[in-house]
């Protein structure tokens, strides 16, 4: 062996390194939780209610509902929940994000993970991570403003089979706010046809600023109760009916909570 | 499990760096009788260690019969699969999948003394891209391009692997070893890593991690001599960031726009990086790390962690 390399202990995680395996980095998110503070608490007064129900030491996945064509949501989740819980919380989010430059590091930097199968088996079941995940994916996020607060379809309920599979609960988030906070009034249509671009409000009245610059709508989330599943974890597929019945209620659940916050509001701006 | 007699070991590319060192550490270990070192007909001269045989054939199914028996070799330990990279002069293609081929049907004929058989591979199967896992598990489904260092390299493990299903009194190991460094071994990702100007892709900071010789040399032996069966991955502890690499390496950084990547492609084909410097860019921008929990769980520890690698380039100026 080599003197002159120092023994390492086989168990010994580098101290030096400033970010985790998944790239997550704590000085990090300490820096964007105090730039975005003032943010979260005068710009969106956000409020969580119901974060006793998020498991204190092990593993959850948190399944919320998705809007806004930048989506505000999951920063929003982010910084209220590790603040509330103080424990990290990370974010499964689309590939094509992780391929873009600069973006890709930084949401990488601040507990974003690409939704993969084994990076979201290994976070949730074996080191046992709180993570959240938006279920309408871009279905969430380019739906137009008429549509706002109607779930989209959950997809392939991947995020269920992922949830049983890793033998962790499901703890479901109703998000209000986002919607409005930057709203998509159509979208620009593309030289194939399809839809590309959206056109926010924000864009409409404040330009190029308005991709990034959110209308200071009164955010409101409600956790819900965790769903525990009966079934035993690490299979490598679950029934399709099992998934389906699970993901419809889920859905419906999350729907419900999001009409009641609804009922309950009663001013965009003040909640 | 204690043998009645010593273990008769036949160790392929054996004057290869990673080879060389494997038939060495072998030699000296208690438990083993003899090691028969294998080397192609086209490598240079090297002193053999004492206790090492070394034989030059060309490969092919009845010469490597002939000699599994002539030398009663009980053990196989296959580095050719990771040959290309530490710089011999072979077409990949006939490296990595041909002589894997003749070799396990040598192994697993019906009058082979084989009993234990390891395949040194690489982490290289595993794909980088934006939509693959961070760290990869041995289970993983493979899908690589198609005639891509990732097919062929998975094309000679399939040869290995089914060496298992026919043969089943065969103990059969697959070592997927990440990308090399230090103890005289080298790889593709160390040479980049070594350059005077290691290239960043703007914008990326991907996951890397490296296995140190020594430690790519102790796994072998260690499924060799304890008849491991199945794949696993082996890798230095951690895993490090590239950015952090090229700090701790102390080298300096030159920022390749995420555009004009072609430039590279010069660059890296002066390093003779396998296969097409693609592979290589993918790598820059996504990393590519490999889960080692299965080996780790059969014993074995790297001495080395990724940073130590790291530092170790750092002093080879």
């Amino acid at each position: 062996m080599d003197p002159t390399t120092p023994a390492t202990p086989p168990t010994a995680v580098s101290r030096r390194s400033p970010h985790d395996h998944w790239g997550r980095s704590e000085p990090t998110r300490k820096l964007v939780r105090r730039l975005f503070g003032p943010a979260y608490r005068y710009w969106f007064r956000a409020e969580i209610e119901g974060w006793e129900h998020i498991p204190r030491d092990s593993g959850a996945l948190l399944v919320a509902n998705h809007a806004g064509a930048v989506p505000v949501d999951a920063a929003i989740l982010l910084h209220g929940l590790e603040q509330l819980l103080d424990r990290p919380v990370y974010a499964l989010h689309h590939h094509g994000l992780r391929a873009t430059p600069f973006l890709g590091t930084f949401l990488a930097r601040n507990g974003g993970v690409v939704a993969q199968r084994e990076n979201a088996n290994r976070l949730l079941g074996d080191e046992g991570a709180l993570v959240v995940v938006f279920p309408e994916g871009t279905k969430g996020t380019t739906k137009p403003f008429t549509q706002r607060y109607h779930l989209q379809r959950f997809g392939r309920n991947g995020f269920v089979e992922t949830a049983m599979r890793a033998g962790v609960p499901i703890v479901p988030i109703a998000v209000v706010g986002t919607e409005e906070a930057m709203p998509t009034l159509w979208r620009l249509p593309l030289r194939d046809g399809t839809e590309g671009w959206p056109v926010t409000l924000n864009v409409l009245l404040f330009g190029v600023a308005g991709a990034v610059l959110h209308f200071p709508t009164k955010v409101r989330a409600r956790v819900l109760e965790p769903i525990r599943f009966t079934v035993p974890p690490g299979l490598d597929r679950y029934p399709p009916d099992q998934l389906a019945d699970a993901g419809e209620a889920i859905r419906g659940e999350l729907q419900r909570s999001v009409d009641d916050l609804l009922t309950t509001r009663r001013s965009v701006w003040r909640g | 499990m204690v043998e009645a007699r010593g273990r008769r070991v036949l160790v392929t590319s054996a004057t290869t760096p990673l080879g060389r060192r494997l038939a060495t550490a072998l030699a000296g270990r208690d438990g083993v009788e003899a090691v028969v070192g294998l080397c192609g007909g086209g490598e240079g001269d090297q002193p053999a260690v004492q206790e090492i045989h070394l034989e030059r054939l060309d490969w092919n199914f009845r010469a490597l019969t002939e000699l599994l028996g002539d030398h009663r070799i009980d053990s196989v330990v296959h580095v050719g699969l990771t040959d290309s990279r530490s710089g011999a002069a072979r077409t990949p293609k006939r490296a990595n999948v041909i002589e894997t081929m003749h070799l396990a049907a040598a192994a697993g004929a019906r009058t082979s003394p084989v009993r234990t058989l390891v395949a040194a591979s690489s982490t290289e199967v595993y794909p980088s891209s934006s939509h693959s896992s961070l760290l990869h598990p041995e289970g993983e489904r493979l899908h690589p391009v198609p005639d891509s260092f990732a097919a062929t390299l998975l094309e000679a493990e399939r040869y290995v692997r089914e060496l298992a299903l026919d043969s089943p009194h065969i103990a059969v190991s697959l070592l997927r070893l990440a990308d090399l460094a230090g103890g005289g071994t080298t790889s593709p990702l160390a040479a980049v890593l070594s350059l005077p100007l290691v290239p960043i892709v703007a914008g990326f900071d991907p996951q890397v991690q490296f296995l140190h010789g020594h430690d790519a040399t102790e796994a072998l032996v260690h499924a060799c001599l304890l008849r491991l069966a199945g794949t696993y991955n082996v890798a230095g502890e951690g895993s490090i960031g590239w950015i952090g690499a090229t700090r701790l390496a102390r080298r300096r950084m030159v920022l390749v726009p995420p555009v004009a990547m072609g430039r590279l492609e010069p660059v890296l084909a002066r390093l003779r990086v396998p296969f097409g410097p693609a592979a290589m860019l993918d790598v820059l921008r996504y990393g590519r790390c490999a889960a080692t929990e299965a080996i780790r769980s059969t014993g074995f520890e790297a001495e080395h962690s990724t940073r130590d690698c790291v530092r170790l380039l750092a002093s080879t100026r």
